[in-house]
This record gives structure tokens, sequence and C-alpha cells, in this order.
């Protein structure tokens, strides 16, 4: 118990750098986009950030029991072909489409929850190789062209503007972020995440059980993945072979941003949510550049490289 | 320990093998179309790229890391030989190659050991960023490979050509310098106890910065090899060599937590992933299910090696 407060003040002392270089990164949003620049399109990316922003929660579950989860991209592919195919336009089939991607996303979860607890496999190998398999799926069901739609109901979670004003998409993600929130720090559940992130051996021997609660995280990782892979569909209308590829690096460099740490037990949900904003407003910059794809490429690297270094650094 | 252990080490590389062994001539009885030498040496110029990236690989774990920037590093290298050659010449491209794919490798060991980013962690950052250093470069694929250079590694005899056989070349000079130097012999004992290693003074830092460097040099190898035979460069030809190249580690009996395996085991490795793909081509699988199945190897091979080696620390 204590130990766990202590690495949620340590913490907070963190969260406010994370603050400012989002003011940061905003400013420089703001000067980028020139004369646009208003709080519309403020809104507008963070809207578009809140797929990331969904599967980010899951990524920190993950990092802070010790584990990674490199096949959420993935996991959003298939989501994303499976509910257009399911849905294919039409508003009557939004139900049974949401049920089955869930599903799906909740069955590889625990599929990679089982191996990696119960054969004590690397999480970062079996979450990559069933990263190549659910690939593998989703083009075989597709067979290379995937076809479908989503249903334009279904499309008002991501799309939509209460009153024209504010966006649906960000309250799904305050939501969301509210709800794991509460369950990580206020309830028992959520606490062990921070005593077996810490250390493994002893919160076994103190009773935790931890091999349901690998289980459980990796489920409620690719339950997100499903979600904002659900997001993410609502949000472009159609299917696509590559919507979710960027994901995979993305939530883990939004999630170190926020200044979870990769050997478990240290970090906070209130970390990653700036971490998802300064990677939002960062890629639309670099998309205002004229310079999206490598760019993307090269700013998470160097973000990873930067944020994970800074913090070994700060709590040395 | 030390006069046994190269006899032990190599051990591991026997169930690797004795599949392939199994795989050819199953495959050679089934299929005639498998016997022909136009197939054979496709099969080891497929082969090829794998095996010498899995080299690099295999140092890396033997050593206790683990090297997820190579897949990108080979798509950089062929992306260098395809846009270089008009201004450097062919093996002047190749040079550069080289030069860049050990440079990705220094910097993945100096972040590494000065920095202390996690090596799965810091080698993802400098994939992405080499990726996309090699879209900057070229985003779309194509640009030239120069001919000499083309001719000079597609050149070839019966079954055999001069990839391959560099590639086999490499296999032995890296075997022995694993096994015989004493460089090689302290990478072992690097990846079987770290802390051990430091205690007894052996220069960790150098020799982590030196094996991420090795896999940095073999991954570009592979990429001036892959460009050469498909005569173009392309800036995401390497993803897949990530994931390959761990699993025909793997396969070879290289064990993931360091220390135990050899590399020869690799080369069987990556010769029976290559195999898989070249039945599969020729059975007229679907083309996809082969993501399918070469992360079902990886899991299985996982498994298998993995628990087994498990349960014989607890006897």
């Amino acid at each position: 118990m204590r130990t766990n407060l202590k690495s949620r003040e340590q913490f907070s002392k963190l969260s406010y750098g994370v603050y400012l270089l989002l003011v940061i990164t905003l400013i420089a949003f703001l000067i980028a986009s020139g004369s646009q620049g208003s709080a519309k399109g403020v809104l507008n990316v963070i809207r578009q950030a809140a797929p990331l922003g969904i599967v980010a929660i899951g990524q920190t579950l993950i990092l802070l029991m010790g584990g990674i989860d490199l096949s959420v991209g993935s996991v959003m592919t298939l989501v994303n072909i499976v509910a257009s195919s399911i849905m294919a336009g039409r508003n009557d089939n939004i139900g049974a489409a949401v049920v089955v991607c869930l599903l799906l996303s909740a069955m590889i979860g625990l599929i990679n929850g089982l191996i990696i607890a119960k054969f004590q496999m690397p999480p970062f190998l079996i979450t990559m190789a069933m990263g190549s398999i659910i690939e593998g799926i989703y083009f075989v069901y597709s067979k290379g062209s995937p076809n479908g739609s989503i249903a334009s109901r279904f499309r008002v979670i991501s799309d939509g503007w209460i009153g024209g004003t504010f966006p649906i998409a960000i309250l799904v993600w305050l939501a969301f972020w509210g709800l794991v929130s509460f369950i990580l720090y206020k309830t028992p559940y959520g606490k062990r995440y921070y005593f077996t992130g810490g250390n493994r051996r002893a919160a076994y021997l103190s009773g935790i059980h931890t091999f349901s609660l690998t289980v459980s995280a990796y489920v409620l990782c690719s339950l997100m993945a499903g979600i904002a892979g659900l997001m993410i569909s609502a949000f472009i209308g159609v299917a696509s072979m590559s919507v979710g590829t960027d994901y995979t690096l993305n939530s883990i460099a939004a999630t170190v941003i926020g200044g979870t740490s990769f050997n478990g037990g240290i970090g906070t949900l209130e970390g990653t949510f700036p971490g998802v904003l300064i990677m939002a407003f960062l890629q639309s910059i670099l998309t205002m550049l004229n310079i999206s794809q490598a760019g993307k490429n090269i700013s998470q690297g160097l973000i990873i490289i930067i944020m994970v270094a800074m913090n070994h650094y700060k709590q040395k | 320990m030390l006069v046994g252990s190269v006899k032990r080490q190599l051990k591991q590389a026997i169930p690797a093998y004795v599949i392939w062994i199994l795989m050819i001539i199953l495959s050679a009885v089934l299929s005639p179309d498998f016997r022909s030498v136009g197939n054979i040496s496709n099969i080891i110029l497929q082969a090829t790229p794998l095996a010498i990236v899995a080299i690099g690989q295999s140092i890396i774990l033997i050593m206790g890391g683990i090297d997820m920037s190579v897949g990108s590093v080979i798509s950089f290298s062929t992306v260098i030989v395809a846009t270089a050659s008009n201004l450097v010449g062919g093996f002047g491209s190749f040079a550069v190659a080289v030069l860049a794919g050990l440079l990705v490798g220094i910097v993945n060991g100096l972040g590494v050991v000065y920095l202390k980013i996690p090596p799965l962690i810091m080698t993802i950052s400098t994939g992405a960023i080499v990726k996309g250093l090699a879209l900057l470069l070229l985003p779309s694929p194509g640009g030239n490979v120069s001919e000499s250079l083309m001719s000079f590694f597609t050149a070839s005899s019966g079954c055999f050509s001069v990839a391959g056989v560099f590639g086999i070349l490499l296999y032995v000079i890296v075997t022995v310098f694993m096994h015989q130097t004493r460089t090689g012999r302290y990478l072992y004992a690097t990846g079987g106890n770290p802390l051990h290693a430091r205690q007894s003074g052996l220069a960790y830092n150098r020799l982590t910065i030196l094996s991420y460097a090795l896999a940095g040099l073999f991954a570009a190898l592979a990429g001036i090899i892959l460009a050469a035979r498909s005569f173009s460069g392309d800036p995401v030809i390497g993803d897949t060599y990530n994931m390959d190249s761990v699993a025909a580690a793997v396969v070879g009996g290289i064990s993931l937590t360091g220390g135990m395996g050899s590399v020869v085991g690799a080369f069987a490795g990556s010769y029976i992933l290559a195999m898989i793909n070249n039945t599969l081509n020729m059975l007229n699988v679907f083309a996809y299910y082969q993501y399918i199945i070469k992360g079902l190897i990886l899991v299985l091979a996982l498994l298998v090696f993995q628990l087994k080696r498990r349960k014989k620390y607890e006897d």
C-alpha cells in the first residue's frame, strides 16, 4: 500500500512536466495551423485522438502490470474489417457487429493472457506472434480486399458533435478513462496492478493471484483495443487494411510520455491522457508540414527513446 | 565447464537439424518439383537474407538482448543500395549500406548501455526511426541497383549462387568466432549471467555494443542481398524480418533468456522457415495464410523449446 502511494506521489511530480510539454505542443500546433487555428480545430484533433486515447488506457494497464501488448494495432484493424462487413452500412446490424467485435477482441486477449501467464512466455513475442496471426486472419477473411461500411447511426460516436460545439468522441474517451481510473485507483483489483508490476514474486507470495490478474489485464487491454477499433471505424466509415498499424507504437509512446515505466509498477492514467494529446498534436503538425508517414515513424521512435531515458534518470 | 560448453551449445541445434532433414526427405519424396535444381536454388536464394539476419539476431539473443530494428535496417540498406548506386557506384553503395547498419547497431548498443533503455524498447524505437529515414529517402519501392553488384551476388552455378555461398561463409566465420574466440565466449558468459559476467570483470558495455553493432552489420548485409535479388529498394520490405529472425533463432534452439544455443542452429531454423514458405507457395496456399502459420510456428517453437529448458533447470 505504501509503495503504491509513494509511486503515485512520485509520479505527480512528473506529471507537471507532461502538462508543460502538452502546452508547448499545443502552442506549436496553433502556430503551425496559422490563420486556420481555432478552438474547433483543436477539438477536432482531440476528437481524432479518441481511439488512441482508449487503446492507450489498455496499454497503460499492461505496462503497469509489467507486460507489453504489441497486438493492439492488429486487433483494431480486425475489428474495423469485421465491423464493416457485419454492419454492411445498415443500422439494424449495429448491435450484432458490436457484440461480435468485442467478443473477438476479448477472446484474443484471453489467448494472449493464458499463454503468457500459464507458460511464462515473454509477452512481447507472444503478442507479436498473435499480431501476425490476426493479420493473417483478417487478410484471409477479407480475401485481400475488405468490403462493407459502417452504419450511419454508429458513426455518430466519432463524427457527432453535441449541439455542433463539442464532439461526442471526446465524451466516450473521457467516460472510459474515468471508468478505468476508478477501477485502477479505487478498487482492490486495481491496486493489485501496482503490486504485481512492482514485484511479481512478492505480490504472488503475499497472496495476490498473479495468474488471473495477468490474464484479466490482457483481456482488458484487448477489449480497449477493440473499442478503439470501433471508434476508428466510426471515424473513417469504411474498412481499411492498415488502419490500426500505427496504433501499436503510438499507444506505447503515449503511455511512456505519461511517465509509465517499462519495468512495471510505476505510472498513472492521468499521465497517459496528456501523453495521447501530445502524440495527437505532434502528428497533426507533421501532417500539416507534409511529412506524414516518415515523420510519424521518426517522431514515434525519438519520443519513446527520449521519454524512457528521461524517466529513468528522474526515477534514479 | 568451458571445455564441455561448446558441445552443450551445439547440442541445442540438433532438433532443428532433425526437423530440417525430415522436411527435405519428405518434400523430395512427395514432390518431384522440389527436387529440381531451379527450386533448390530458389530456396537458397530465399533463405539467404533471413539466414544472414538470423546470425545477428542469434548473437544478440545469446548475449541476452533482442534486436527489433533489424527489419528496418534491412529496408534501409535496400534503399541505400538502390539510391546511392548512381552516386558512389555499386560497391561504394555496398560500403555505405554496411556503415549505416553498423551505425544503427552502435546507436542501439549505446542506448541500451548508457541510457539504460530496455533492449526491446530501444530497438523498436530506432527501428521506427530508421524506417522513417528509409521512407524519406525512397517513399515507394523502386530505385536503381547497380548492375555490377547485382550480377556479383546472383551469379550462380548449379544450385549455388554467390549469395548463398556468402551466407554459408558468414555462418562458418561467426560459428568459429562465437565458440573459439575469447570475445565469443564472453558473449555467452554475459548472456548466461550478466551480473556474474560483470563481477568477473568482463567489459559488459563494450560486449553489448559490439553485439548490437554486429546485428546491424548482418542486417545491412541481408538487405544488400535482398536488393541485389529483387533489383530494387523497398522501404518496407524488411518489416517481416523482425519476427522471422527471432523465430529462426528460436527454432534453431537458441534460448531467449541468453547464454544458450548456437548460431549453427539458426541456419537450420532459417532454412526451415524458408522451406515452409516455399512449400506453401508450391501447394498454392493463399499467400495470406503465411502470416498465420508464421505466428503459430513462433508460438509453438517458444512453447516447445522454452518449456523443455525450464524443466531441465528445475531437475
